[in-house]
């Protein structure tokens, strides 16, 4: 047991004091910064919109005024412009409004047409509808012969009280969440899978192994690369998670991080759980090659796996949380790491999906540490060609 | 005292160790001996329970070999190796704490070590910035570093020069008189006859040979005969004596011939011949041993010495 923490510790002190080490930290550190910084400033979400209608010909009397007051209500600034009389004498709808539409967001033509283009925000569409039956309706009153005053009375209205969950945007913030927590795993598994490769193969072609196996028993060895390795990765994922949830505190509408803790924590969890799943499984199948012109071959039957997993999240189980098959992939351990954090933080996992996907992975982790254990051991000796994963797994029962 | 009794081991159809049984004493120098393939590796890794065993078992101090046992045995495996990237004093304060020694402990052993070979300014540079022969010297400072009662060399003198050759030499004379037990394969036989108190031959896993240097050469089948005649045209006809490597070279002519045929008759014959001017019968040289022990399958020419 001892061992297993020196083999850990030599290994978080080697590749944690490594240049390559510190570099990727920064990068991946500088990259989530600035995907969460970037669109922030550039986005200047404090600043109201500001609308500009062009108006060709005439309108009611009071749309001016009233088209502005909706506007208002909604926080954003309504610029009304008029066509100057000849132009709008020479004005044709067929030809004219998709050039005044490169300079406004609508163009207003009497009688009673709104010309809209692609970007045009629904509520400005809104206002002017508004605004415009509003006036009408003004107009029509004054005909009756109601005095200013009473027409303001009778249009005097308490706008509605919107009262509601906010449940879309939670929506949004957890789904997002899922979806960042998934990539990260993935990347994650795969990255810290990939140091296990290169350091079980650092080991063998640099022929140390033999020296380390005099003392160290192999199982230990194992062990204590994946442990160290592992640390190593969850202290760049903390770090990074941190800093990212730092900076969106600080720079985005981010306002209740809390929300997000236990999708994070769960992201945490099972990257202990899939990582200590695949880790293994990369370790074994490093063991099996000498060469780092063979590892890649190697290690296709994990990272296919991997990226099925992560495929698998993202497209049946990130939209449909709760179907079916999100549940079957939910208890296959292979599976089981990428699929269940984007459950989680969508709330769509059932305690019972939680702990019996939990104990699924672990038992196929015990399983398969086993079974690649035995297979470290029996390779990590042989130098020369790779030996096939057949072989071994048929040399194991002998 | 380790004590490899009785070990067995096959990969596919060959049979690697063929019921293998010697022992090594404390404070004296074992060399191992073999052809290449003889199973020298495969027993060596036994000692280090690298490779399992089909049967038999290596004990050491009267009790089977266990981890405790393990972290006090310094080996030096014929592939080299350590981290490329690690610094010279890290590598050897690791491999230190894995024999179990505390961090201070490892920290003054990786210290003395280094200076004994000379490292000491090169100290904090990593392994692969080091020449071939001070990377050597590192190696085995990997397996001295927590002053192992059993060391176990593979090859130590392979792609050494003269210089580390002598080196070599040194530790290895200093580390017995401290009383290590200590074993080595080599094929460099002129080395092993200066060096070892014991001497083990093996041949396709099983033991051939095994004895003190002079105990072999004693009971040596062979004698190395050399005469030389006043008149180099001497024509001595040996045949009657059945001489295997009869060679003549101007005045002198050498052979092996067998222990049983009498030094008497083969003094009066050579006088017979022509006027003798020097005369030896002697036991083989340890390379002409080891010929006689693999059966000849081996020339002399091919193990040096």
């Amino acid at each position: 047991m001892k061992n297993v923490w020196l083999v850990a510790e030599r290994e978080i002190r080697q590749r944690g004091g490594s240049r390559s080490f510190q570099v990727s930290s920064v990068i991946t550190i500088v990259i989530v910064l600035a995907i969460i910084i970037v669109p922030a400033i550039f986005s200047g979400d404090d600043e109201p919109p500001t609308w500009s209608l062009l108006v060709v010909g005439n309108t009611p009397e009071a749309f001016e005024e009233l088209a502005g007051q909706t506007a208002t209500s909604q926080e954003a600034n309504l610029v009304i412009t008029h066509l100057s009389a000849t132009d709008t004498a020479n004005f044709d709808p067929e030809t004219d409004v998709a050039d005044q539409l490169e300079d406004h967001d609508a163009v207003l033509v009497n009688p009673a047409s709104i010309y809209t283009k692609e970007s045009t925000p629904d509520a400005l569409v809104l206002t002017v509808q508004i605004g415009f039956s509003q006036a009408q309706l003004v107009a029509g009153l004054t005909d009756a012969g109601l005095t200013a005053t009473q027409i303001g009375e009778a249009l005097q209205s308490e706008p509605l009280d919107v009262v509601g969950e906010d449940e879309s945007d939670q929506e949004t913030v957890q789904s997002a969440a899922a979806l960042i927590g998934v990539i990260a795993l993935f990347i994650a598994i795969n990255s810290y899978g990939a140091w296990v490769l290169s350091g079980v193969l650092e080991e063998k072609s640099s022929r140390v192994v033999e020296v380390v196996l005099a003392a160290v028993p192999a199982r230990s060895l194992l062990a204590g690369k994946v442990i160290g390795i592992g640390l190593l990765g969850l202290a760049q994922l903390t770090t990074t998670a941190i800093l990212g949830l730092g900076a969106a505190m600080i720079f985005s509408s981010v306002s209740v991080p809390w929300d997000l803790l236990p999708a994070m924590l769960s992201v945490l969890g099972w990257f202990i759980l899939g990582f200590g799943f695949y880790a293994v499984a990369f370790a074994a199948a490093g063991s099996l090659v000498s060469r780092q012109e063979d590892a890649q071959s190697a290690v296709t039957p994990l990272t296919v796996t991997l990226l099925a997993g992560y495929f698998v999240s993202l497209g049946v189980v990130g939209p449909n949380p709760s179907s079916l098959a999100a549940r079957i992939v939910s208890y296959i351990p292979f599976t089981a790491p990428m699929v269940m954090p984007a459950r989680i933080a969508q709330g769509a996992a059932s305690p019972v999906d939680i702990v019996g996907s939990v104990l699924v992975t672990l038992l196929g982790a015990w399983f398969l540490i086993r079974i690649a254990a035995r297979i470290y051991e029996r390779s990590i000796l042989r130098l020369g060609a790779p030996i096939r994963i057949w072989t071994a797994l048929r040399e194991l029962r002998n | 005292m380790l004590e490899l009794e009785g070990l067995n081991r096959h990969f596919g159809e060959l049979q690697a160790l063929d019921n293998l049984s010697f022992s090594a004493q404390p404070g004296r120098l074992l060399g191992f001996l073999g052809p290449n393939g003889a199973g020298k590796t495969t027993a060596m890794r036994s000692i280090f329970g690298l490779i399992s065993l089909d049967s038999g078992r290596v004990q050491w101090r009267g009790k089977p070999v266990d981890a405790t046992a393990r972290s006090s045995f310094g080996y030096m495996p014929e592939q080299r190796g350590l981290y490329p990237k690690m610094k010279c004093n890290d590598q050897l304060i690791y491999f230190g704490r894995t024999h179990g020694l505390t961090k201070a402990e490892a920290t003054l052993a990786a210290s003395t070590w280094l200076e004994t070979f000379g490292l000491t300014d090169r100290a904090n540079d990593t392994l692969e910035t080091l020449s071939h022969g001070n990377q050597q010297r590192v190696q085995l400072a990997a397996a001295l570093v927590h002053s192992p009662d059993l060391l176990v060399l593979d090859e130590p003198f392979s792609g050494l020069d003269p210089l580390g050759v002598a080196d070599m030499e040194e530790v290895l004379r200093t580390e017995a008189a401290r009383g290590r037990t200590i074993i080595f394969s080599s094929h460099q036989l002129d080395l092993v006859e200066a060096l070892c108190d014991d001497i083990v031959i093996i041949h396709r896993g099983a033991k051939a040979l095994a004895g003190t240097l002079a105990e072999l050469r004693a009971t040596s089948q062979v004698r190395r005969l050399t005469a030389r005649f006043t008149d180099p045209q001497t024509e001595w006809d040996l045949s009657f004596a059945n001489p295997t490597k009869l060679k003549r070279r101007a005045d002198e002519t050498t052979a092996l011939v067998s222990s049983a045929v009498e030094v008497g008759r083969l003094l009066t014959d050579a006088q017979a011949a022509g006027e003798v001017s020097s005369f030896s019968w002697e036991p083989p040289s340890l390379a002409e041993i080891f010929v006689e022990a693999v059966n000849g399958e081996v020339d002399v020419s091919e193990v040096g010495g």
